[in-house]
Parts: C-alpha cells; sequence; structure tokens
C-alpha cells in the first residue's frame, strides 16, 4: 500500500518529464549585500507548471523629479502608461539599456520619445501610452532633467520576477528539467553569464552575484 | 577707533545674526531684481552663467544631460522670484531636483564661483552681487548630497 503514492509519483514523472518545483533566486551585490530591482528570469527547457502571471499593463509616474518606480517589468506586448504629476514638462525618452544600444542597433522599436505637459492644479495629469512589443531592457530619461533615470525590463519569459529589499525572487513553481538563469540589472553593464539549473522537485535556491555594487536612490 | 572697531563689531555681528533669519528666506532687499536688470538682465546673466556652467571642468558632468535652455529659463524664474521680481517659479524644489546626483561641497562652491564671474562680467555691483548669494546660500543643504 505505502508503495502506492511513489509509484504514483513515479508515473506522473514519466509522463510530464522532471517534477516541477519551487526556485528561489538571490542576487547579492560584489560586497555581498541583497539586490533590489533586480531582473531575475528563468527560460525552463520543460512544460507544466504555471506562471506567476506578470501584469500586461504598467503605470509609471514622473513625480518630484523621478520615475517612479525606477524599474519596471512587463512582458512583450505590454501597454505602458507615462503619467506625468510635476508641475512642469517632462519629456520620456527612451533607449536600448547598457551595452545594447551598441551591440543590438536592431532594437531600434525600443527608441521612442514623447513630450508630456506639466499638470495643471485641479486638472487630470496628461499621459501617454506605449506598447512595449521587444523584449529588452529600455533606459528611460528625460531630455529636460538629465538626472532623471528609469527602466523598463521587457521580457520574453512568462518565468520573469523582481528581487525585493532582501535582494530575493522566489518562485512557487518552475517545470521541471533543465533551465536556463538570467540575473540583469541596470547598474550591470557587462551582462552575467547564464547559468543552467536542474529544476526537480526539491526546493532550489541559486545565488547570483553582482560585479558591480549599485547605488541606492536617495530617500 | 575705538569707535570704527566697535562700528565693525556692531555690523559684523549683525550679519551673524542675519544668516538664520535668511536661511528662512527673507524677503529680498530692496531695489535687488532692478539691481540685476528685471528680468532681461537676468535672463541674460543666466544665459552667460549657463554656459560657463555646462563647459566647466569640476562641474559640467552634472549639466551633460541638462537641455540647456530649459534649465536658463527655470534659473531665469528662480533668480527673478528670489530677487523678489514678479515671476512665478515653476520648477522642482531643490532637494528634488539635486537628490540623485552626487554632489559635494567644492561643487556647490564651484557653482558659486562661476556666478560670481558672470555677475561680475555683467559689471553687478559687489554689494548687490553679496546680497543675491546670501539669499542663495541657504540652498547648500539641499543642494549637497555628499556630505
Amino acid at each position: 500500500m505505502r508503495v502506492l503514492p511513489l509509484l504514483f509519483a513515479a508515473i506522473t514523472t514519466l509522463a510530464c518529464g522532471a517534477m516541477a518545483g519551487p526556485l528561489q533566486v538571490l542576487v547579492l551585490d560584489k560586497e555581498g549585500k541583497p539586490v533590489r530591482d533586480a531582473v531575475v528570469v528563468v527560460y525552463p527547457d520543460g512544460q507544466g507548471a504555471q506562471p506567476v502571471p506578470l501584469a500586461r499593463n504598467a503605470i509609471i509616474e514622473q513625480e518630484k523629479m523621478r520615475f517612479v518606480p525606477a524599474l519596471t517589468v512587463v512582458p512583450a506586448g505590454a501597454t505602458v502608461r507615462f503619467t506625468n504629476l510635476d508641475r512642469w514638462d517632462h519629456h520620456v525618452r527612451g533607449a536600448p539599456g547598457g551595452l545594447a544600444a551598441i551591440t543590438e542597433p536592431a532594437l531600434g522599436g525600443n527608441n521612442f520619445e514623447m513630450r508630456l505637459p506639466g499638470k495643471i492644479e485641479g486638472r487630470p495629469a496628461s499621459y501617454t501610452e506605449r506598447v512595449f512589443d521587444q523584449p529588452g531592457a529600455i533606459l528611460l530619461g528625460c531630455h529636460l532633467h538629465g538626472s532623471m533615470r528609469g527602466h523598463v525590463f521587457v521580457t520574453d519569459s512568462a518565468w520573469t520576477l523582481q528581487t525585493g529589499a532582501d535582494g530575493l525572487a522566489e518562485f512557487p513553481q518552475v517545470p521541471g528539467g533543465p533551465a536556463r538563469l538570467r540575473v540583469w540589472h541596470a547598474e550591470q553593464i557587462l551582462d552575467l553569464p547564464q547559468q543552467i539549473l536542474s529544476i526537480g522537485a526539491a526546493s532550489l535556491r541559486q545565488t547570483v552575484q553582482l560585479s558591480v555594487v549599485p547605488r541606492t536612490r536617495r530617500m | 577707533m575705538k569707535n570704527k572697531l566697535l562700528n565693525f563689531c556692531v555690523a559684523s555681528c549683525m550679519a551673524f545674526m542675519a544668516i538664520p533669519v535668511l536661511a528662512q528666506s527673507a524677503p529680498a532687499p530692496d531695489a535687488l531684481y532692478q539691481a540685476f536688470g528685471e528680468k532681461s538682465g537676468i535672463a541674460a546673466l543666466m544665459d552667460d552663467f549657463v554656459n560657463r556652467v555646462v563647459v566647466d571642468p569640476r562641474i559640467g558632468k552634472f549639466f551633460k544631460d541638462t537641455n540647456r535652455a530649459t534649465l536658463k529659463a527655470s534659473l531665469t524664474d528662480q533668480i527673478c522670484v528670489v530677487t523678489g521680481g514678479p515671476c512665478k517659479y515653476e520648477g522642482s524644489d531643490m532637494k528634488s531636483a539635486h537628490r540623485d546626483l552626487d554632489i559635494r561641497k567644492g561643487d556647490f562652491n564651484a557653482l558659486v564661483e562661476l556666478l560670481q564671474m558672470a555677475m561680475e562680467a555683467r559689471g553687478i555691483p559687489f554689494t548687490q552681487q553679496n546680497r543675491l548669494l546670501a539669499l542663495l546660500a541657504p540652498m547648500n543643504r539641499d543642494v549637497i548630497t555628499v556630505r
């Protein structure tokens, strides 16, 4: 009788390939401190488990000379709304982030520019929407205010998460078998080599260390 | 002689006492706006000043991605308001505008130096120069981000 659950597990394994399992990725900086706002992308070979769906739409506000949030992760095809809450005009200029501008000039679809009028007291803030079709990291800037920086990460994998203040990205279920792991951070200009993981039923914890110490935003 | 020394003491004490008052954005001294040539004079001053700032080897880097025309217009409004002129400054507060930049005391001082040179070039009297600088000086608390 005790053999039955094991047998059942074995059959399921044979039927669906390796067992899906949870995956936890911890991102550290060069000094070993947890890094927030890193993007963890997993490309599993297998199928089966359902990913936690990514939001199809996002809002990025321009408030007090900043893009809020500083990082927005969306799936390809998502619509992002840019809303200007400041009293003065802002540009939103998008360009491929990091070295992509040089190495992948074909990502021309991620170059864009728009100007949003400043908010007038008592009236709704002005906004523009944009659809992001091409995967990649996009650096946001403002022509008028050079200190403004933000990023949109358009992912090509449903298994994508952003790390929290604890540096952790936790996937409840990833399809079993081999999977590629990519970690991206705005200040990690040279992409880290991707790792190959082996996902099984047991919970897997992987640590990835950046080669930089990202600066933190002042409050 | 004694009298002169006393006068000097009184004057410098008053100057020191004046600092905390100015820090709470005291009104500009009368006619400061006029002394700077009103809005057109301030615009010309800011034009020359920003041109000096963006090429300065010490602090030019902070402005490499900044739109010059917008910066000049925004500074003109701000200085106009500070000197008591009839303008409206719609730009950012100094803290928000600078918090994402690494600005040290030396950078702030470099900017003050360039402003003094620009004022000198426009022949603004020394006393008026100092009045403006005294009104701007308290901003160092919000502008300097690295202490």
